[in-house]
């Protein structure tokens, strides 16, 4: 029966009521979710693995997942899935389960995160530093699902005692058994708490992994050769490096759990440039390409150096020849003519401000001019220091010699002297009496000062002496160039897809880098030219079309990156602002191969930037010094501690700028180049020095070009 | 301004500094043992700052002195180009720790490749 109308009203204002309030508190609740919803996706979420160092402050190597999101509304790609990066958290304190530090994701700047330990692992939030530093993402994306499918924990690793143990070899053995993978590490001094790597299958089979440590303070890994054999084992032959810290410093003696993560290769969503991986083999297959078959291609196609052995005939002429050539003393400078010192800086102490190299650059309290670090300066002056050993006569100089009126300097051996003279300065030549000191035997050097009665004045000085054996004269021909094609190809190969898989395929952090510096922004530039080179190379000697075009795809595609990692901030690529004595100018030659390959017109107009950074930063005497990576500008703090030359050799943008003009028909930076000649000219050409910022003789790829033009 | 007008004038260096270099270089950093052997490879060119053999700046400076005047330096280039040559292990890589930078391998092809014609070599005109 219906209800009648008066009584139904009233419970119908009830029910529109009721509706009403519920339709207001879904749309507040749906604002809540929305604002909600949008507020995360501000947020740049991050999960960090690694456990923190003992030690609890300082440096630490973790890698974190972001979860793509906004920071201070830059935008972090879009992804599907997750994004890894490498990065160095430095500050770090660990407080309870709370961990706050600085964490420097590769290179970028800094960014300020929270993080709390959860099971095991980090998750915090991130947000750009004070300095605004652009956040920009180096990281590679992979669709969910594959990621954990082979993560591998090794619990008995034991970090051992080392000190500065060099470059030594591990080996990572690992079987796949119903847990997932398990395996040991032996013949290791191992320090990677974290590791990080990627395999690669194909039709289910594991073919191959590149295994590295996390983080860019730690050991270096990069695994070179990686084979399963028939019992599935995963083989990895590991290079092992060690860290920075570890330089002439014991290591504490730790064990550690050890975990490595290695993750199948699923679909790959590279940055913005979307090159996909497919998701079977097959169509990965088409994108890795020739990877697999190459290496077991460049296994099989080099024969052995014995096959041309029997050409390494000594020629007494020749032997003659050169004998008579070592009596020419080494070139060598002239205290108060030519360069016996080295203009220097030192990067320390921090808190002077004032780093900026000025035009005069006169009284700046860290300019300094020293005495030329010893055992580098082989051609300005051959300090015996450390001992010499050399072919020709040098020049050695008695290191802190007393004021005396003349000095006596001496050759013995281990019976009886051989040979002595007086000099009225403290340094001497040895062309005089080289041909009186026998080779290929340890020897003393000896100098003094003496007085008018030729009494010893002050300390002696003694040092070593090896004269080395003259060149045997033998001078084996090449191979046949079929030869040398597969041998040149061979060793493309392995540059290009060793660079190219570890820096650009899989992470283009710094987990595998394989510079051994904590600058991105060099390795970036150096990677690229990697893979410029190494396809320039294949492009040019390859018969397979394939290749070649596979070959030129991956430099492409590094290329793009280096484009794309673009700050712009200052009108300058952000790897073309820090400058050392190579580094822009590798990036522009890297630029070149790459137009030459491709001829896409943005590597052109980069190399031409380039040279505008060249010619924005060049000093007025026509070479360059350090520029800040953020500014651009000249500044040399902020570098590695220690004393450091601020002059480099030219030759490098030199190198680059001629070769600029020359491909490209660019005449705009003409008077930069000769600016450079000039230098060159007058100091490395002169001094015989081609140095860079160690202070070493660094015989360049430019150098060496530079040499040959000259 | 060409090399030659360079050269000429007062104060300036000519291609005898170039010659020092690469004498120089020889001279201080290379070995000449009698025979070549893997432990020891003949002519490599050391890094002065690690003492280890670098295998693409001994190809380099092989392609300097071959390009010098002479039989003596030309023999001495040919012998640093097959020690180069000689330090290639079967997987194409090279016996130097300092090739573990790909770049440095990727040198070391390209002057191996110029040095036996396969690339092309131009050096940079300087005029």
């Amino acid at each position: 029966m219906d209800a009648p109308l008066h009584s139904t009203w009233p419970r119908l204002r009830r029910q529109i009521r009721v509706t009403g309030w519920r339709f207001l508190t879904g749309l507040v609740l749906m604002a809540v979710v929305w604002l909600t919803r949008a507020a995360e996706a501000d947020v740049v979420a991050l999960r960090l693995w690694g456990a923190p160092s003992s030690e609890k402050t300082g440096n630490q190597s973790l890698v974190c997942r972001f979860i793509p999101g906004k920071a201070d509304g830059v935008a972090i790609r879009p992804g599907r899935g997750w994004q890894m990066w490498s990065v160095d958290a430095t500050g770090v304190a660990i407080d309870g389960n709370q961990l706050r530090g600085k964490v420097l994701v590769t290179g970028m700047g800094g960014w300020i995160v929270d993080v709390k330990q959860v099971d095991g692992s980090f998750h915090g939030t991130a947000k750009p530093d004070s300095n605004g530093a652009a956040v920009d993402v180096l990281g590679w994306m992979e669709d969910d699902g594959d990621f954990s499918a082979c993560d591998l924990f090794i619990d008995d690793a034991v970090t051992k005692s080392a000190k500065d143990t060099g470059v030594g070899d591990a080996q990572l053995a690992l079987r796949k058994g119903p847990d997932g993978w398990t395996g040991k590490v032996a013949q290791a001094d191992l320090i990677g708490k974290d590791n990080s790597g990627e395999v690669e299958d194909s039709g289910g089979e594991l073919i191959g992994a590149l295994i590295g440590p996390v983080g860019n303070r730690q050991k270096k890994w990069l695994a070179t050769t990686v084979k399963v054999d028939a019992g599935q084992n995963l083989l990895a032959g590991l290079t092992v490096r060690v860290g920075l810290k570890s330089i002439n410093e014991e290591l504490p003696a730790t064990s550690a759990k050890w975990k490595i993560s290695l993750h199948r290769l699923g679909s790959l969503v590279w940055g913005e440039a979307m090159v996909k991986f497919g998701d079977t083999p097959e169509a990965k297959r088409a994108v890795l390409g020739h990877v697999g078959p190459m290496w077991e291609q460049r296994v099989e196609a080099i024969p052995k150096v014995s096959a041309f052995t029997a050409a390494w005939t000594p020629n007494p002429a020749l032997t003659k020849a050169d004998r008579a050539e070592n009596l020419k003393p080494l070139p060598h400078g002239i205290p108060g003519q030519t360069e016996f010192t080295i203009e220097a800086g030192s990067y320390w102490p921090k808190q002077i401000r004032d780093g900026v190299r000025h035009a005069d650059y006169a009284g700046t309290a860290i300019w300094m001019r020293i005495a030329a670090p010893a055992s580098e300066l082989w051609t300005t002056r051959q300090l015996a220091t450390g001992g010499f050993a050399g072919r020709a006569a040098p020049v050695l100089e008695y290191p802190n010699a007393p004021a005396a009126a003349k000095y006596r300097f001496s050759i013995s051996n281990n019976k009886s002297e051989i040979v002595n003279w007086i000099s009225d300065k403290p340094w001497t030549s040895l062309a005089d009496v080289w041909e009186e000191v026998p080779e290929e035997t340890p020897l003393e050097f000896r100098a003094s000062g003496i007085d008018a009665d030729a009494k010893a004045v002050g300390d002696a000085f003694v040092s070593t002496l090896y004269r080395k054996g003259p060149f045997p004269g033998y001078a084996p021909p090449l191979p046949a160039k079929d030869e040398m094609r597969q041998r040149v190809l061979a060793a493309a190969r392995t540059s290009l897809y060793q660079e190219t898989i570890a820096a650009f395929q899989y992470d283009m952090g710094p987990t595998f880098y394989a510079y051994p510096t904590i600058k991105s922004w060099e390795t970036v530039g150096k990677r690229m030219f990697t893979a410029a080179r190494g396809a320039s190379i294949i492009s040019a000697l390859s018969e397979n079309g394939d290749e070649r075009a596979m070959a030129a795809a991956i430099a492409d595609r590094a290329g793009r990156w280096a484009l794309d990692d673009s700050g712009g901030k200052f009108g300058i690529h952000r790897l073309q602002r820090e400058h050392w004595w190579c580094t822009i100018s590798w990036t522009g030659h890297g630029y070149l191969d790459l137009y030459a390959l491709t001829g896409n017109p943005a590597y052109r107009d980069a190399a031409i930037d380039v040279a505008r950074a060249l010619q924005k930063t060049q000093l007025k005497e026509g070479n360059w010094t350090f520029t800040n990576r953020m500014t651009g500008e000249f500044d040399i703090t902020g570098h590695s501690n220690g004393i450091q030359l601020l002059d480099f050799d030219a030759s490098d943008a030199l190198n680059f700028l001629g070769r600029l003009r020359q491909e490209l028909n660019i005449h705009d930076f003409a008077d930069s180049e000769k600016h450079a000649l000039e230098w060159v000219l007058t100091h490395s050409a002169r001094s015989s020095w081609w140095r860079t910022q160690f202070g070493h003789n660094e015989l360049k790829l430019s150098t060496v070009s530079t040499m040959s033009a000259l | 301004m060409d090399y030659a007008q360079r050269w000429a004038e007062p104060g300036s260096v000519g291609p005898q500094a170039v010659e020092d270099t690469l004498r120089w270089c020889v001279s201080q950093a290379t070995s000449w043992p009698a025979l070549p052997d893997k432990e020891h490879l003949p002519g490599t060119w050391f890094n002065t700052r690690s003492g280890k053999p670098n295998v693409w700046i001994t190809a380099w400076l092989g392609i300097c002195l071959s390009r010098q005047g002479g039989e003596l330096n030309k023999a001495k280039g040919a012998a640093l180009l097959a020690a180069a040559v000689a330090s290639q292990s079967t997987d194409g890589s090279f016996d130097s720790p300092h090739q573990a930078y790909a770049s440095d391998t990727a040198l070391a092809a390209e002057a191996l490749g110029r040095a036996a014609g396969i690339l092309r070599d131009e050096p940079i005109r300087r005029d």
